[in-house]
């Protein structure tokens, strides 16, 4: 549990610096749409260590919990 | 609706076979072939033959769309064909699948690394040094790819051939028998398998727009497949042949293994880490292809200008993607065994048919 909360943070803050390297020179060229992509990257990347960090499924964990029972099936091995 | 990309940026036929044959084979050769045998057991090799001509038919859908829609990736054509909604919605399950191949395949590298030669080194330190690596390539662009892709493969190639040859000596051919034993099922249920991963090459209609010879595409596509299925069945064949179907059937990475058991003269042991290096470096080439292809998509759904700013918050994702996903070893390839077939073979067949026969139904041409 600590370990994730170290995770969180340190994925802000690795985050919070790409958005000042590349929100910067996007904001004064004020290319507004690509300024939005880089923020709502970021922001779901921080939403997935949030969810991991409350023991949610991630999406990888969803995908697979729908389709496991299927491969045992198929690749009975 | 095409997306003109920021600069032009152009790549030889040459350049083509050699990233995807480090793509194809990098995350088909990793801990894929041990998967396979544990499953198809001898008839492991039957499979990938069987997975090749599959490629094969599928390389052909994919070299007349990008005839069909010159200048255009799967991307841009399935906004092309489906227009701005249906396709933005089609389109964006191709990057975002090179998204997830990438963390899964960084995870795996990660894992053997961790395992074999940097025990006492985390995980996550593996990880992010991978990762680091990744975005510095991508922000290089397509071209220094693909110009250190034309470097790699063939060293990469060579390194399979040597391997072979030194290992040659132990190889038994009987252990290859009998075939089909289990009747033809394991065989074609492992073909689906492995063509999920040797389907990775769909990555084409990403290099298609950008070849200085559209009309390449596909022999392209046939010389680095081939080349794929032949070092990937080549390497089946020697493990079951040396180790036995059910040791190789165990093993996480039977290749290094293999690697392993070279020893010149008395004196020089441990050969195995160059074999190994470059094996991680081919990894690390096919993950940089892919969160190019992923920027680039994402980039073009979006109408972007530019991919270059979103290379690093797709880094990013993809590394907290391998972080967080698998707890364990166990989970990772549990889901490569059982589950990443499924959305494999429904991305690189299901959804370009799709597009391929809705081009022909609505008929829909590029410019």
């Amino acid at each position: 549990m600590k370990g994730s909360l170290l995770m969180l943070i340190s994925i802000t803050l690795i985050s919070t610096i790409i958005a000042f390297i590349e929100g910067l020179p996007l904001f004064k060229k004020k290319m507004w749409k690509e300024l939005i992509t880089v923020i709502i990257l970021l922001l779901i990347t921080i939403l997935l260590v949030a969810v991991k960090k409350l023991s949610l499924p991630t999406p990888l964990n969803i995908l697979n919990d729908l389709l496991y029972p299927l491969g045992k099936t198929i690749f009975r091995s | 609706m095409v997306t003109i990309l920021a600069k032009k940026e152009i790549i030889s036929t040459n350049q083509f076979v050699w990233l995807l044959f480090t793509i194809i084979t990098s995350f088909t050769t990793l801990q894929i072939p041990g998967l396979l045998i544990f499953h198809a057991k001898t008839d492991a090799w039957i499979s990938i033959i069987l997975a090749w001509i599959f490629d094969v038919l599928l390389a052909m859908i994919y070299a007349y769309m990008g005839i069909r829609f010159p200048h255009e990736n799967f991307v841009q054509y399935s906004i092309t064909i489906l227009g701005k909604f249906f396709g933005r919605v089609v389109g964006i399950m191709f990057p975002i699948f090179f998204l997830m191949v990438t963390s899964v395949l960084m995870r795996a590298i990660s894992v053997l690394i961790s395992n074999t030669i940097l025990r006492k080194t985390p995980m996550t330190v593996i990880l992010f040094s991978g990762y680091i690596f990744i975005a510095y390539a991508v922000k290089k662009g397509i071209e220094v790819i693909a110009r250190a892709s034309e470097l790699l493969g063939p060293i990469y190639l060579l390194s399979f051939i040597i391997l072979f040859m030194l290992v040659a000596p132990e190889v038994k051919l009987h252990r290859l028998r009998p075939i089909l034993a289990e009747g033809f099922y394991p065989a074609f249920s492992g073909s689906i398998f492995i063509l999920a991963f040797i389907g990775i090459c769909i990555i084409m209609g990403m290099y298609i727009p950008i070849c200085n010879r559209i009309e390449n595409g596909f022999l392209a596509k046939f010389i680095a497949v081939t080349l794929g299925a032949t070092v990937i069945s080549s390497l089946v064949i020697f493990c079951i042949c040396t180790f036995g179907k059910e040791q190789a059937g165990n093993m996480i990475n039977p290749g290094l293994m293999l690697a392993r058991m070279i020893k010149i003269g008395s004196s020089i042991e441990h050969v195995e880490v160059i074999w190994f290096i470059v094996a991680i470096e081919a990894g690390l080439m096919a993950s940089v292809s892919m969160i190019w292809a992923s920027s680039l998509g994402i980039s073009q759904i979006i109408g972007l200008s530019s991919h270059k700013p979103i290379i690093l918050p797709v880094v990013l994702l993809a590394a907290v993607l391998s972080l967080i996903s698998f707890d364990t070893n166990v989970e990772i390839f549990n889901f490569v065994f059982y589950a990443y077939p499924f959305i494999g073979i429904f991305v690189e067949s299901g959804l370009e048919i799709f597009l391929f026969i809705m081009a022909l139904v609505l008929n829909k041409r590029g410019k």
